[in-house]
């Protein structure tokens, strides 16, 4: 319990402090000190400044849009789709396919986009735009005309590997007794997924639904990377990469850290909030009471 | 400035992505390599960037001394030459504990050799009297031949709430070049923007 707490507490609640601190000073590029107590305290201020901000209510919703379509189309829903898949064609295949699936997450996020912005790229350098021309299909820029898509797209990629290892192991765990029974029973492969297979990946599901929604919450650098929040006015600026321009990447240096925290205290009480709700609407107390699978 | 730009867009002599272009993917290998180019508005830095990166294997910097001329702009209400700069000054921050270390630091480095050696490596015109004086700045072909134009520039200002203020602007041109807005609606983006954040430190008139 002692190691465990300390690290919280090192990594987790000092950091916080810290910040929420920082979000009441007005901590910048030409106030600079790391002294906290010559900072300048201003109260709630920051806070004040990002209610009134016209754009915080369209890079609130942006957030939600992209956890929400990122993480049910890709994070779980493609994650599940390929862990049935691969855990039902004969092993060496299964595995060969996973391995696939994982490459976007181990290869660097700033070679991955590289790679992501040159298929992109409008015509004549875009490798996917080469090809409609090929085709003799019509070109497009698909960076300015369907950011959302891309982005999406490319961190569904990345996010799939994770939710693919839990539900493999978690279907490769069930005791084979349970599986031969229902085919015992006559059930066909759609029955055995929707009647014994899923009910027992609930622990592993809630596990997910949870880390990467909180994962992808705070994830911002592909983002960062192959849109930077644009085109246009923010639409694809998510609250943590808002955080970032404001704390880190402002034009020529000129940081706003007061002011980026804010933005950052506020990412974490979203993160809280939904994690209390998705213990509740889950169930978590029941599920970690006692295992739902003995196996022998 | 945003009626210009909007206008721009809608008459087809911009692109409504172009605070959004890719350089090092789209806009540099365009301009730099395309085989007709008119005006391509850009820094003196594009130079040594083009010639190391770009035409290096056209013949780098011979190519485009034989290829591309330098020129000012027209001011748009009096149509004098212009150009814009932003010289950064450096500060030592108000709770600095050492501001006589950073001072020296500063002074250290703002010497004339220092200062040519980012010059003529990037295509940086002079900042100090004995740089611009100096045999190595003025033996620069590239240096010499711009060095005029630093009489017509403007500078961009230097203050604590630049940062919130070229934010604002900048928000205002991504509004109206993608269309998002109209450029009045751009401006009370802008000024929504700036009294927000920097409240009484901003006058609108």
């Amino acid at each position: 319990m002692l190691p465990a707490g300390i690290l919280v507490l090192l990594f987790f609640l000092i950091p916080v402090v810290i910040v929420i601190y920082l979000s009441m000073t007005n901590l910048a590029s030409a106030n600079f000190t790391s002294n906290l107590s010559k900072m300048e305290f201003i109260g709630l201020e920051n806070y004040r400044i990002l209610l009134n901000d016209q754009f915080a209510k369209r890079i609130f919703f942006n957030s939600i849009f992209y956890v929400l379509f990122t993480l049910s189309m890709f994070n779980v829903g493609l994650a599940l789709v390929v862990s049935l898949l691969t855990t039902h064609i004969p092993r060496g295949a299964g595995f060969f396919f996973r391995a696939i699936w994982i490459l976007p997450r181990v290869t660097a996020s700033t070679l991955y986009i590289l790679i992501w912005k040159r298929m992109i790229a409008e015509a004549p350098f875009g490798i996917i735009n080469q090809f409609n021309g090929l085709l003799g299909l019509p070109t497009y820029n698909y960076a300015a005309d369907r950011p959302w898509e891309f982005v999406i797209l490319v961190n569904g990629f990345i996010g799939v590997s994770f939710g693919m290892i839990i539900f493999t192991s978690a279907i490769e765990s069930i005791p084979k007794d349970l599986l031969n029974a229902s085919l015992v029973d006559g059930s066909s492969l759609l029955q055995r997924i929707r009647y014994v297979i899923l009910p027992l990946l609930r622990w592993p599901l809630l596990f997910v639904v949870t880390y990467q929604t909180l994962s992808l919450l705070t994830s911002f650098e592909q983002i960062l990377l192959l849109t930077n929040g644009g085109p246009g006015l923010y639409r694809t600026e998510v609250w943590s990469l808002a955080a970032y321009h404001r704390a880190l990447s402002n034009y020529f240096g000129n940081a706003q850290w007061g002011y980026g925290s804010a933005f950052a205290v506020v990412l974490v009480l979203i993160g809280v909030v939904l994690a209390v709700i998705y213990m509740r609407v889950f169930r978590f107390s029941e599920l970690v009471a006692e295992p739902k699978v003995e196996v022998l | 400035m945003y009626e210009l730009l909007g206008g721009m867009v809608e008459s087809g002599v911009m692109r409504s992505d172009m605070t959004g272009i890719d350089f090092n993917e789209v806009w540099h290998p365009t301009v730099a390599v395309a085989d007709v180019v008119l005006f391509a508005a850009g820094g003196t830095w594009n130079w040594p960037n083009w010639a190391l990166n770009f035409v290096a294997d056209r013949g780098g910097d011979e190519y485009l001394f034989e290829n591309i001329g330098l020129t000012l702009v027209p001011a748009m209400d009096s149509g004098q030459p212009i150009t814009l700069t932003h010289p950064l000054s450096y500060m030592v921050s108000s709770s600095s504990d050492n501001p006589g270390v950073a001072m020296a630091l500063i002074a250290a480095i703002t010497t004339p050799e220092a200062n040519n050696r980012h010059a003529i490596d990037s295509f940086h015109l002079g900042i100090l009297n004995a740089q611009v004086e100096s045999e190595e700045y003025a033996g620069n072909r590239l240096l010499s031949s711009a060095h005029y134009m630093l009489d017509h520039t403007t500078a961009l200002p230097n203050h604590p709430g630049w940062n919130a203020w070229s934010s604002a602007y900048y928000t205002g041109i991504q509004a109206v070049e993608t269309g998002d807005a109209t450029p009045e609606e751009a401006v009370d983006i802008v000024i929504n923007q700036l009294t927000n954040e920097l409240g009484d430190q901003i006058t609108v008139r």
